[in-house]
């Protein structure tokens, strides 16, 4: 009787179990989006940054520019964030405004204020994957990155990195994007994307680290992105510098007033 | 009392120059024209135009506090109209909170939300030996009190001051043959030369809603965008006669401006519309002649309206097209002598601008206008920019205009008023 009720439990560990296991499997979709949430929350909560920004431009001659400028970010609770840009350098676009409302489940709306004819323009949505200004940053690649708005799928993992591949639910310049994220902190560090005919197109990666103390939570976020397009050995480096994180920002500060 | 003001602001801004952010360009114009008819004798030769441009601003921005002065100044080597200095900004602008702002000084106000034709730029006096399209406007003095939430604001404007519009010379290539150095302001019950005091005002809202921007406006003010080019005075016996047949000068009605404008995004095609209604209520008559006989004209109420679509398209080789239609159309009652004031009656402008997004920031801008209407009449423009170093930039730029019809309205003003012209651009 003792044999037969152990015989019966290995039996139903050995034929139930694995049905179980696979019942209670993530599916490549649901890994990948349950990073891409790990992500999310884990950049919640910083509430406000300011920081002044240099962008190098290099050609494929390897000629270089820099473009100066000052910003701020407000998150919002519960959607995208606001941000307003403004230019220092070139001097011809010195004064240059750019304000952008990101939300989750619609199109982000963008006017930018042009001093040399004392304008607010609107951007029209399908300014997205154009170059922010003339470098290998597409307005898209510096928007709103909400989950809301991708398919994840993850693909493996590789050294400390998930391997998570992320493509666009909206129009978009690329038809996918391979993101690697850094498993302990869940902090991208690279992102491969791929343009309309599935080529790799552009490699971003994040370099110099900082830790960014809000409240009880700790941001680690990369001060340095580069930017390289594989196909036209473009390049271009996005470097923050005075980053302060966790500012009281008003929504007053970021709307069309603020841009005049 | 003018004067004062100007040197009392000057004076604050120079004392606080040294925290203030300060910057500007200098510029370098060389315009060919390869047709020049004057007037006087009828006859046709090429004209250069060779002018330095120079424009800087003076700004500081706190948290409550902020003051502007932008000013630019042309020397034409050539031509002694183009020879000025203008004031674009200088104001102080006061924050009382997130939702409150009270600004005083002299401001450019810029309504249109067009490329080519801008309708509802109804502020402002301006050179009108410009582009069209890019109006090179004077400050206008002004008391403004504005009230701001997140997504809508109403602001409440005064002006004292009529501002002398700048018009071409008796020697620019538009051939008057004459300088219109006064001007008259004509009211319902008076006209009076060189007015430089007159009470306008207005007041604007801005709104967002869902995927539009709108805005509505009303101004009662000193219509300077379209002046009247009439007989300074005249004697009704024994004949409608003007008193001097030479002296024919700019007259600027008081107008009562309702206006809208409207800014959206459809499927990832902007569009855009803007209109204002001009009501002269009963303004004072003054003698004009139509090409026949001599009459005594008064401007007629008539209705200003442009539509516009924009839509951009990002190639795979990184450079960005812009596409842009724009159609302007103006209704009168009848056919008006007014019209002349207005080049673009029934015009379609169609045009690109090609951006490479090098390191230079390589443009080119090209856009063609023609008239609906069925008159021989239209412009093809074209523009190339490049940025030379961080500090300069170029220009190459060319304009043809054409306009077959014989009477004085439409583009017929600016006939063969083409033109090739280099600039170089240093900024500082």
């Amino acid at each position: 009787m003792k044999n037969l009720v152990k015989f019966l439990f290995i039996f139903s560990y050995v034929s139930i179990f694995p049905n179980l296991a696979q019942t209670f499997a993530k599916t490549p979709s649901e890994k990948g989006l349950e990073i891409a949430k790990i992500m999310q929350e884990r950049s919640e909560g910083y509430k406000g940054e300011i920081s002044s920004m240099t962008m190098t431009l290099i050609n494929a001659h390897k000629e270089k520019i820099e473009r100066k400028m000052t910003g701020k970010v407000l998150e919002i609770q519960g959607d995208g964030d606001w941000s307003l840009s403004e230019f220092l350098s070139p001097l011809d676009v010195k004064g240059t405004k750019m304000l952008t409302w990101s939300f989750k489940n619609e199109s982000d709306k963008q006017w930018l204020y042009l001093p040399a004819i004392k304008r607010v323009k609107r951007i029209s949505s399908s300014s997205r994957y154009s170059s922010f200004m003339g470098s290998e940053f597409s307005y898209e690649d510096l928007g709103s990155q909400d989950i809301e708005k991708y398919n994840f799928t993850w693909l493996r993992d590789e050294g400390k990195n998930h391997v998570v591949q992320r493509v666009s639910k909206e129009e978009s310049g690329y038809s996918k994007q391979i993101i690697y994220v850094d498993q302990k902190n869940y902090s991208v560090r690279k992102i491969e994307y791929f343009d309309r005919k599935n080529e790799l197109l552009k490699i971003s990666e994040f370099f110099e680290f900082k830790d960014y103390k809000v409240g009880a939570k700790t941001f680690h976020k990369a001060n340095r992105i580069t930017m390289k397009n594989v196909q036209t050995q473009k390049e271009s480096i996005f470097e923050w510098s005075d980053r302060k994180v966790g500012v009281n920002i008003s929504k007053s500060e970021l709307t069309e007033k603020a841009l005049k | 009392m003018n004067k004062f003001f100007h040197i009392t602001l000057f004076a604050v801004f120079l004392a606080n120059s040294a925290i203030a952010d300060l910057g500007g360009e200098i510029s370098f114009e060389n315009r060919y024209f390869p047709k020049n008819v004057a007037n006087s004798t009828g006859t046709e030769k090429e004209d250069y135009n060779l002018s330095a441009y120079g424009r800087f601003y003076l700004e500081n921005t706190n948290e409550n506090f902020s003051y502007k002065l932008s000013a630019f100044g042309r020397f034409d080597a050539l031509d002694e109209k183009r020879r000025f200095f203008s004031i674009e900004d200088l104001y102080l602008e006061k924050s009382f909170s997130e939702v409150m702002k009270l600004s005083l000084g002299y401001k450019v106000y810029n309504f249109s939300v067009l490329e080519i034709f801008h309708p509802t730029d109804i502020l402002n006096s301006r050179n009108f030996d410009g582009d069209f399209e890019r109006l090179e406007k004077r400050g206008e003095m002004s008391l403004e009190y504005g009230l701001y939430s997140l997504t809508s604001s109403l602001s409440f404007y005064y002006f004292p001051l009529v501002e002398k519009n700048i018009y071409p010379g008796a020697k620019s290539r538009f051939g008057y043959d004459r300088t219109f150095d006064t001007y008259k302001v004509a009211t319902e019950d008076e006209i009076i030369t060189n007015k430089r005091f007159h009470p306008q005002y207005g007041v604007k809202a801005n709104t967002k809603i869902s995927d539009f921007d709108l805005s509505f406006f009303y101004f009662k003010h000193i219509d300077r965008n379209h002046p009247l080019f009439l007989f300074d005075d005249y004697i009704t016996s024994p004949m409608l006669l003007p008193k001097n047949s030479k002296a024919i000068v700019p007259h600027l009605y008081e107008v009562q401006d309702y206006g809208f404008s409207l800014v959206g995004e459809i499927s990832g095609t902007l569009l855009k519309f803007e209109s204002v209604y001009h009501d002269f209520s009963k303004p004072k008559e003054a003698l004009l002649y139509d090409g026949a006989r001599f009459l005594l004209f008064a401007p007629e109420n008539y209705m200003e309206g442009a539509l516009g679509l924009e839509y951009l398209i990002s190639l795979e080789n990184g450079h960005d097209v812009t596409l842009f239609a724009e159609w302007q159309k103006i209704i009168f009652e009848k056919n008006s002598y007014q019209k002349m004031a207005i080049p673009f009656q029934d015009d379609l402008a169609l045009g690109f601008r090609y951006a490479l997004n090098d390191i230079a920031g390589t443009e080119f801008y090209t856009f063609i206008l023609g008239d609906l209407s069925g008159r021989e009449e239209g412009v093809v423009s074209t523009k190339f920019s490049r940025r030379f170093n961080e500090r300069i930039r170029y220009e190459v730029a060319g304009r043809y205009i054409w306009a077959q019809e014989t009477d004085n309205f439409g583009l017929r003003a600016l006939k063969d008023d083409h033109y090739l012209s280099f600039n170089l651009r240093y900024f500082y």
